[in-house]
């Protein structure tokens, strides 16, 4: 189909501790930590940095890039285009296709659909796939646990790279879990019913349909990346998909949720363990369903910025910075 | 660096160099122009010759100053930095996750596009200069 043939991540340096922002709220829970985003960055500044990071270990120059998708769910304008703003300081610019995606955190997996399907046309020679997010939530509320802020991109071509993409499966419905209104922190009002009925439901009828274009059993994937709102999920939907917890490749207990960022920020970490010849299995999931993507890896190809190495170097803030760095005032 | 307001026409003509830390070289002396060229070089005197130059976003501290007051917008105390970028351009830019105890002459720093100012909800974007604290970092 296509291959991914370089990669990028961006984490902020900044973070807290959750038991930070529980201790605050008096409220219990609270283990792991997660991004946060300096007060001068936002999904344009993060998203270049990843970008710009998978360019470089494409080593693709950006006058053959024929198309840029920009995944955000927390850029903060109605109108205006991250991604134009995006590739314009990445140097692409002219003619070329600038897609900017939202809504819902699933549309990673559009975008990488759209991407392969314009190589495929041979409308274009390469794409970048980027996802972006600064989340936040009122200072209280239960998303506050979770909101967090990275980037992540993929550089696709033709050429043989990192790693091929060979299948697709969806599984979309009407089903919405969880949602925000402008303004509004993210509303998810029965976990339990959104796991069981949302999340589970659609993560399987994904990797169903994967399996069936693809014939290969998702028992047969050795690492397998799954997108939920909240950090813990994937390890509870393991068993229903019938894997093994190692083969579950995460930071989001380290790290957050990331939004769209948290799919692509996952799968990179998975590019970066993975051995040539293994094969992924990554789900998405937002409102309105699932997409479930193959991968077989071909070579294992140190990224610029390795993940290992941008985990280690990081300040941990209070909760009063944290609140005036995410402008929660 | 310079402050620009990229959506009005006078900045939007140094846009690219801006978000792409282009420079200028003097073809007679050397001494790089950021992010504009000028009609006669600041540093030789001679009418302008210049060559473009993708100037790279790694350099050193050459001297710095801790600003305590600024006003509102910025994070202070905010350590502002006289910067050699390697492939030889000095620039002057703002120093950003740095508390000013971490900073030391010939320190290692990456350049990094960042928010500058907020017009009026909209994100105006350049480079300032963080620490570089591991190898590829
Ligand atoms: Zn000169």
């Amino acid at each position: 189909m296509a291959n991914i043939i370089g990669y990028g991540t961006h984490l902020p340096y900044y973070r807290i501790k959750l038991e930070e922002i529980a201790k605050a709220w008096n409220r219990g829970g609270g283990r792991g930590e997660k991004t946060i985003p300096a007060p001068d960055e936002d999904v344009v500044t993060m998203g270049f940095k990843a970008a710009q990071g998978a360019l470089a270990h494409a080593g693709v120059s950006v006058a053959n890039v024929g198309a840029v998708y920009v995944c955000s769910l927390s850029s903060g304008y109605i109108e205006n285009s991250v991604a134009a703003q995006i590739a314009y300081a990445l140097g692409v610019e002219g003619n070329v296709n600038c897609t900017d995606l939202g809504l819902s955190a699933r549309v990673v997996t559009s975008a990488l659909q759209a991407c392969v399907d314009a190589m495929a046309a041979k409308r274009i020679e390469y794409g970048v796939v980027i996802a972006s997010d600064a989340l936040t939530a009122k200072p209280g509320s239960d998303a506050e646990m979770t909101s967090a802020a990275g980037a992540a991109a993929f550089v696709l071509g033709a050429k043989n790279g990192i790693a091929e993409i060979f299948g697709f499966g969806s599984h979309t419905t009407g089903f919405i879990g969880r949602y925000s209104v402008e303004g509004d922190s993210p509303m998810l009002d029965d976990e339990r019913f959104v796991m069981k009925h949302g999340y589970l439901e659609h993560l399987s009828r994904a990797a169903q349909a994967l399996e069936r274009s693809t014939k290969i059993s998702s028992k047969d994937f050795d690492r397998v990346v799954l997108q939920a709102p909240d950090p813990r999920w994937p390890a509870r939907a393991l068993a229903k998909l019938g894997l093994t917890p190692e083969k579950l490749v995460s930071i989001g207990t380290q790290v957050g949720y990331t939004g769209c960022a948290s799919f692509f920020i996952d799968l990179a970490l998975a590019l970066e363990q993975a051995k040539p010849s293994e094969k992924i299995l990554a789900i998405s999931f937002g409102p309105g369903g699932s997409d479930a993507l193959a991968l077989i890896v071909r070579e294992n190809k140190k990224p610029i910025k390795p993940l290992s190495e941008q985990m280690a170097p990081k300040e941990y803030v209070s909760y009063t910075t944290y609140l005036r760095y995410t402008r929660q005032f | 660096m310079i402050l620009v307001i990229m959506h009005k026409p006078p900045q939007w003509r140094i846009a690219r160099e801006n978000a792409r830390l282009i420079g200028y070289r003097c073809k007679h002396c050397g001494f790089v122009e950021f992010p504009e060229p000028r009609k006669i070089c600041k540093r030789c005197r001679k009418p302008s010759e210049f060559a473009e130059l993708q100037m790279q976003p790694y350099g050193r501290v050459i001297s710095f100053v801790v600003q305590h007051r600024l006003p509102e917008g910025f994070e202070t105390p905010l350590p502002l930095a006289v910067i050699d970028l390697e492939g030889g351009a000095r620039v002057y830019g703002q120093m950003t996750e740095c508390k000013p105890d971490e900073m030391k002459i010939g320190m290692s720093v990456e350049a990094e596009y960042r928010i500058f100012y907020d017009d009026d909800g909209l994100h105006i974007y350049s480079y300032k200069f963080r620490p570089r604290r591991s190898e590829s970092m």
